[in-house]
C-alpha cells in the first residue's frame, strides 16, 4: 500500500504538468516514506521526516512556486528525453538485479565447516549422543575449526585481542568507561577462545539462532571448578557465583550465588557459548564475563537512543552539520538579497 | 516488508528522481526530483540498518543505529540543499524572469 502510494506519487511529481500539484504529490511521497520509517521501527526518523520535509521543505517549495508564478509554464520536458528515460531504466534494472541476487543473510566471520570437517565434528558428537548438536552441524549452523588451523586462527584471534585492548585503552583514556568495558569484554572472550584453541580442543562458535534454542532448552548449569575460579577471579566484576541459569527471563542469564539467590543478570554477547570437546565429556560453557548488569537493572530495557549517539559518538558530524546549516542560512540570504 | 522489497522501492524512487532531474526544464521540479532521490537513499539506509546486522556488534546497540544516524545527517544536508537551491531559483527569477534551467546559460559561451 505505502509503497504503491509512494511510487505513484513520485511518478506524479515528475510527470504532472502543474508544478503546484507536483509539489503536493511530493508531500504525499514524503509522508509515505515517513510511514515506511515507522514500519521499519525508526520512529524518531519518521517524526524528523514529517517535521523537516513535510513541514519545512514543502512550505519552501510552495513559496518558491508562488513567488515565481508569473513565469511558470508548467512542468515542461527538455530535449534530453531519450537519455533521461534510458539511463534511469538501466540503473533501475541493475539495482533490482543486485538487490535480488545478493544473499543478504550471509554471516561474515562465521566459518561454515567444510564437508570433511562436518563429518569429523559429527562423529565426535555422535559418540556422545548429542542429537541437538549433530543436527546443528548438519544444518551448517556450527562452524568448526580443525586442529591444523590453530596457527593461523590463533594469530588472528591474538590480533583481534590486541586490537580490542588498544581500543579499550583509548576509550578509558577518554573516560568512556562503558565502551571500554565492552571492548575489554570482547578481548576476554577471545582470550578464553584462544585458551581453548591452545588446549587442542574443538572450538565451535554457535550460530545465534542455535544459541537461542540452546538457552531455552538448558537446565541450570553447575559450573566446573575451572570456570568458577575464572569467574570469581579477584579482578572479575562478578563474585561468589556457583551456578548459571540460562533463559530465566527474556534474553538474560542469571548467575546464582552460593546462598542460592540471584546475584547477577547477564546478557550473553556474540560468543554465547563454546562447545568444548575433550577426552571425557562434552559441555557447553559460557564465558566468565559478558556484559554484566547488577541485579537492580534487571528488567529495565537497555536501549541507546539516537540522541545519546548524537552527543557521544557522532559529535563531530553533528557540529559539521550545524556549521553547514549556518552557512546555508547566510548563503541563502546573500543570494536573494536586494541589490 | 522485507529487505529486497524495500531496496527495490528505493531503487524505483531513485530512478524516478533521476529521470525528473534529467528530463525537466523547470528548476523547481528538478529540485523536487532531487528530494525524491534523497528520500530513496534514506529508505535504503534505514532498511539496511534494520535488516543487516554486522556480526560482532550485536552486543553494542549504538552501532546498530549507524544507518539511522546517516539518515539524520542526510536529511540535514537535504534541507540545506533545498534552501540554497530555492534561493538560487528566486535569484534567477529576479534577474532573468525565468525558472527554466535550459535558459540559465549565463556561464555558457
Amino acid at each position: 500500500m505505502l509503497s504503491a502510494a509512494g511510487v505513484g506519487g513520485a511518478l506524479g511529481v515528475v510527470l504532472v504538468r502543474d508544478v503546484f500539484r507536483a509539489a503536493l504529490l511530493l508531500v504525499l511521497v514524503f509522508m509515505t516514506v515517513a510511514g515506511l520509517f515507522v514500519l521499519m521501527s525508526a520512529e524518531f526518523l519518521a517524526v524528523v521526516q514529517l517535521l523537516i520535509y513535510v513541514g519545512a521543505v514543502a512550505i519552501l517549495i510552495v513559496f518558491a512556486i508562488m513567488l515565481t508564478r508569473e513565469v511558470q509554464q508548467g512542468n515542461l520536458p527538455n530535449r534530453l528525453q531519450l537519455p533521461a528515460v534510458v539511463l534511469p531504466a538501466l540503473l533501475l534494472a541493475a539495482l533490482i538485479y543486485v538487490a535480488l541476487d545478493t544473499d543478504w543473510n550471509q554471516q561474515p566471520g562465521l566459518d561454515v565447516a567444510s564437508t570433511g570437517q562436518q563429518q569429523l565434528i559429527q562423529e565426535r558428537l555422535d559418540v556422545r549422543g548429542l542429537g541437538w548438536a549433530t543436527e546443528a552441524v548438519q544444518s551448517n549452523t556450527v562452524g568448526g575449526l580443525p586442529a591444523d588451523w590453530e596457527d593461523g586462527v590463533g594469530r588472528h584471534i591474538q590480533e583481534r585481542i590486541d586490537e580490542n585492548l588498544a581500543i579499550a585503552e583509548e576509550h578509558r583514556a577518554n573516560l568512556r568507561t562503558s565502551e571500554a568495558i565492552d571492548y575489554e569484554t570482547d578481548a576476554q572472550i577471545l582470550q578464553a577462545e584462544l585458551i581453548f584453541l591452545e588446549q587442542g580442543r574443538l572450538v565451535a562458535r554457535l550460530h545465534p539462532a542455535f544459541a537461542e534454542e540452546f538457552m531455552e532448552a538448558t537446565e541450570p548449569t553447575p559450573l566446573s571448578e575451572d570456570l568458577i575460579s575464572a569467574l570469581n577471579a579477584p579482578d572479575s566484576p562478578v563474585q561468589d557465583v556457583v551456578e548459571i541459569r540460562p533463559k530465566v527471563q527474556e534474553d538474560r542469564w542469571w548467575l546464582v550465588g552460593s546462598d542460592g539467590d540471584l546475584k547477577y543478570s547477564v546478557v550473553p554477547g556474540e560468543a554465547t557459548g563454546i562447545l568444548s570437546v575433550d577426552g571425557q565429556s562434552v559441555s557447553v560453557e559460557n564465558f566468565p564475563v559478558l556484559n554484566v548488569f547488577e541485579g537492580r537493572y534487571e528488567g529495565a530495557e537497555e536501549r541507546t537512543g539516537i540522541g545519546d549517539l548524537l552527543i557521544n559518538d557522532y559529535v563531530l558530524p553533528f557540529e559539521v552539520a550545524a556549521v553547514l546549516l549556518l552557512a546555508t542560512i547566510i548563503g541563502a540570504l546573500v543570494i536573494t538579497r536586494d541589490r | 516488508m522485507d529487505l529486497e522489497r524495500l531496496l527495490i522501492l528505493s531503487a524505483i524512487l531513485f530512478c524516478i528522481g533521476l529521470y525528473g532531474t534529467m528530463a525537466r526544464r523547470n528548476a523547481i521540479t528538478v529540485l523536487m526530483s532531487l528530494e525524491l532521490m534523497f528520500n530513496a537513499v534514506n529508505v535504503a539506509m534505514v532498511a539496511f540498518a534494520k535488516y543487516i546486522v554486522p556480526t560482532g556488534v550485536q552486543d553494542h546497540l549504538g552501532r546498530l543505529l549507524t544507518g539511522q544516524m546517516f539518515v539524520v545527517f542526510i536529511i540535514t544536508v537535504a534541507a540545506a540543499e533545498i534552501a540554497l537551491g530555492l534561493a538560487i531559483v528566486i535569484a534567477l527569477y529576479r534577474n532573468r524572469e525565468t525558472v527554466d534551467i535550459t535558459e540559465a546559460s549565463l556561464m555558457r559561451r
